[in-house]
């Protein structure tokens, strides 16, 4: 088993690191072995309208942790269009990186001021994350991907559906630093518990958001259990429903990212 | 109505054949009916201006639509999550339509289009909707709706049906949605409008499910096996154990006439609506506006589903307002009160007239065997704590509840209770004795009656000492003696 959490460090050394004279924390990403997962809902094209059925998934990288403020500020530095100065409209709403402050910098680069450089970064736009992750050489993970990765071969179930409830049962309060709580089985931190996690098909589930515009299949009410594969899993039903509420210019208060890649 | 009359004046003028009059009678009516083309006109469904509509937080009704035509009403609700009371030293995090459970009310009228914005308040972890019932379309307004936090949507309808409608959020999972409060009631008066009463009052009951039982302390999670279940914690009115009874009770003259409008969220239970001592004079079944049933003791109200009643309050006291599936009301909270100022009326309602000691044939045989069958005698602390647990059971835990901890507003805990540790004889006059009128226990006030029990020396001690051993009390043992030496005779209740 040890070699599935085979880690990769990324040896790009950001200039960033040389400004702010912090360790910019190394890439650190686990392989998540080949498996399949039945989505929760069918996708919005699925042919079998019956039931779920499983989906293979192909062995892939992922982050072991969310990208933190710390490392989308090097990101900004770097990438000046993506400064909430410069940002175009359509990337992302009024609230982009709305928790950093001072962001007037004279030349848009290094004045940015996180108050927890290590909490996840959150307020930013699925095109902002996805722009991250490209600059890293990298990609944002797929839903099914990212399911698979929370369900960790279903070890612990029961108990990940309480820490999850759990969550959603208290209110907002800003995001801790990552890497609070123990990983997963797949040595995966902070899937649970932190954040709502941006993913690069995060609207192709169900149907879309007014159902006088499609099928039978839609998530809201009572027919929301007609599609979905696990009646019991209220978590599940939350994620889906969260990232159907999403349009891609979006920013969430806790909702932020991490990365994957293709195990080749 | 004026061409009805007007006809009949014809009638009766042509049978009379009073000329001079019928000229002045016909004039009469023309000018009545140019009155009513004229209302009929204006009660049309043609919609005139626009206004932003009034909502209010329970126990309060917007005011009564006085206009005779439909308008533009615009509706701005805010979705909040946030931590809140459920029960004495019970909080949890609601999740809700304007900051309360339930949500604010709406009042519209038939044939208005509403312009409804659903805002999702940044600091939200969650995507929320609206179902309004009273809309007539697919999801009711949900699939529209369906807002991510910081975010808000806007959709519009027109009230078709007049009715007194539930609204909820109807986001998956929609039954943990509606679990923490998402629901409240959406009024649309008939073209012909509703009659004045002295007071409206509205009144919501819902399901909590938490992670710890009824009246575990500190911030509690939402459990979903137990919603799964169906089994609650807590069944309450207007968001909390106690949003309508002491302080926060609702209040009438003797006289006035009172209109609840009464609504059943749910998630999952239905609600036998009683008000106890009252009988409804008229009930709106579901919420209908067409036709009320008289004199109704007990209504029936589905989870998603509202009913309004109106009642004249000829008695002062207080009339306690029930689900009628007992327990909920007694041990989940599902108890609300509305108080009626003003004299009595010794004709309607006399009060205890008299007292008399009922003696059944053969009662002095009874009193004979009794004594000689004797109660078992502890011997022993252990005993008497074991003897005082079955009275405990049988006499005390309908009202202090088996865990000691008591009904919040309603009964005062004996679980680490201050007013037992400030001595024995004060409790043993309580127990021989009976309590009414203030009390404060644990830094929370009461109000209440507790009985005189008729108990013997023994069976008090062995209760006490039970209570003084359980729940973290301060163990004292109780003798008989103790209690002869404090007993004292029932005091009588006024009422």
């Amino acid at each position: 088993m040890s070699s599935n959490k085979l880690k990769l460090i990324s040896l790009l050394a950001l200039p960033a690191a040389l400004i702010y004279g912090a360790a910019v924390s190394a890439e650190e990403m686990v392989m998540i072995p080949q498996g399949s997962v039945t989505p929760f809902f069918l996708k919005k094209d699925s042919v079998d309208s019956n039931a779920a059925s499983k989906v293979k998934v192909d062995a892939f990288w992922i982050d072991a942790a969310p990208v933190t403020n710390r490392e989308f500020q090097a990101f900004v530095s770097q990438h000046p269009d993506w400064h909430p100065t410069n940002i175009k409209k359509i990337f992302s709403d009024a609230h982009y990186l709305d928790h950093w402050k001072n962001t007037q910098g004279a030349d848009g680069t290094a004045s940015l001021d996180t108050p927890n450089p290590d909490a996840p970064v959150v307020n930013v736009s699925w095109f902002a994350a996805a722009s991250y992750c490209e600059a890293q050489d990298k990609r944002l993970p797929s839903t099914d991907e990212w399911e698979y990765t929370l369900n960790d071969n279903e070890r612990d179930k029961e108990n990940l559906q309480k820490q999850i409830i759990s969550w959603y049962s208290v209110p907002n309060r800003a995001p801790l630093a990552v890497k609070g709580q123990p990983a997963n089985g797949f040595g995966v931190f902070d899937l649970a518990g932190l954040i709502w996690e941006w993913t690069a098909d995060f609207n192709s589930y169900m149907a879309p958001p007014d159902s006088r515009n499609s099928g039978d299949k839609t998530q809201f009410c009572g027919s929301g259990s007609l599609s979905a594969s696990n009646l019991d899993d209220y978590a599940a039903f939350m994620r889906y429903s969260y990232r159907e509420s999403l349009k891609g210019s979006f920013t969430g208060k806790n909702l932020g990212f991490r990365c994957a890649k293709d195990a080749k | 109505m004026f061409l009805i009359e007007c006809s009949k004046y014809w009638e009766k003028e042509k049978i009379m054949k009073k000329i001079p009059l019928l000229v002045l009678g016909a004039a009469l009516c023309i000018a009545n009916l140019t009155e009513a083309a004229t209302a009929a006109k204006s009660n049309s469904d043609k919609v005139i201006g626009q206004e932003t509509a009034v909502l209010t937080d329970a126990p309060v009704v917007p005011p009564r639509i006085t206009r005779k035509h439909a308008t533009k009403v615009i509706v701005n609700l805010e979705v909040k999550e946030l931590e809140g009371r459920l029960a004495d030293g019970v909080s949890y995090t609601f999740w809700t339509f304007g900051g309360k459970v339930p949500g604010k009310f709406i009042r519209i009228r038939e044939g208005d289009d509403v312009e409804f914005h659903l805002n999702n308040h940044p600091d939200n972890k969650m995507p929320h909707n609206i179902d309004l019932h009273a809309v007539t379309g697919p999801g009711g307004g949900a699939a529209a709706s369906l807002t991510a936090p910081g975010h808000s949507s806007v959709f519009s309808f027109k009230a078709l049906n007049p009715g007194l409608y539930v609204y909820h959020c109807a986001t998956a999972p929609v039954a943990m949605h509606v679990a923490n409060g998402m629901y409240g009631l959406i009024l649309v008066e008939s073209k012909a409008g509703m009659t004045k009463v002295d007071h409206e009052f509205y009144v919501m009951q819902g399901d909590f499910y938490t992670q710890g039982k009824n009246g575990e302390q500190g911030l509690q999670a939402f459990s979903m096996a137990k919603a799964i279940d169906e089994k609650p914690e807590y069944v309450v009115f207007n968001g909390a154990a106690g949003a309508l009874t002491g302080d926060n009770a609702l209040k009438a003259k003797k006289g006035d006439t009172v209109r609840l409008f009464v609504g059943v969220g749910g998630p999952n239970l239905t609600s036998s609506f009683h008000v106890i001592g009252e009988i409804f004079d008229k009930v709106n079944h579901e919420g209908n506006t067409a036709s009320p049933a008289k004199n109704i003791q007990t209504t029936m109200i589905p989870a998603g589903g509202a009913a309004y009643m109106e009642f004249k309050v000829n008695v002062p006291g207080t009339y306690i307002m029930v689900d009628h599936s007992l327990t909920r009301a007694f041990n989940k909270g599902a108890l609300g009160m509305l108080k009626v100022s003003g004299d009595e009326d010794k004709t309607i309602y006399s009060g205890k007239m008299t007292d008399e000691v009922y003696l059944p044939e053969g009662t002095s045989m009874r009193n004979a065997e009794r004594t000689q069958a004797q109660a078992p005698t502890a011997k022993t602390k252990a005993d008497r704590i074991k003897l005082g647990e079955s009275i405990y059971n049988n006499n005390c835990a309908a009202c202090h509840q088996t865990s000691g901890v008591g009904v919040p507003q309603a009964f005062p805990p004996l679980a680490k209770s201050d007013y037992l540790l400030s001595g024995k004889a004060p409790t043993i006059k309580a127990v021989t004795g009976g309590l009414q009128g203030k009390l404060v226990v644990n830094g929370n006030e009461y109000n209440g009656v507790m009985p005189a029990w008729t108990l013997s020396d023994e069976e008090v001690a062995n209760v006490l000492t039970y209570i003084y051993s359980s729940w973290g009390n301060n163990g004292d043992e109780v003798t008989p003696e103790e209690v002869k030496q404090h007993r004292v005779a029932p005091v009588k209740h006024v009422e």
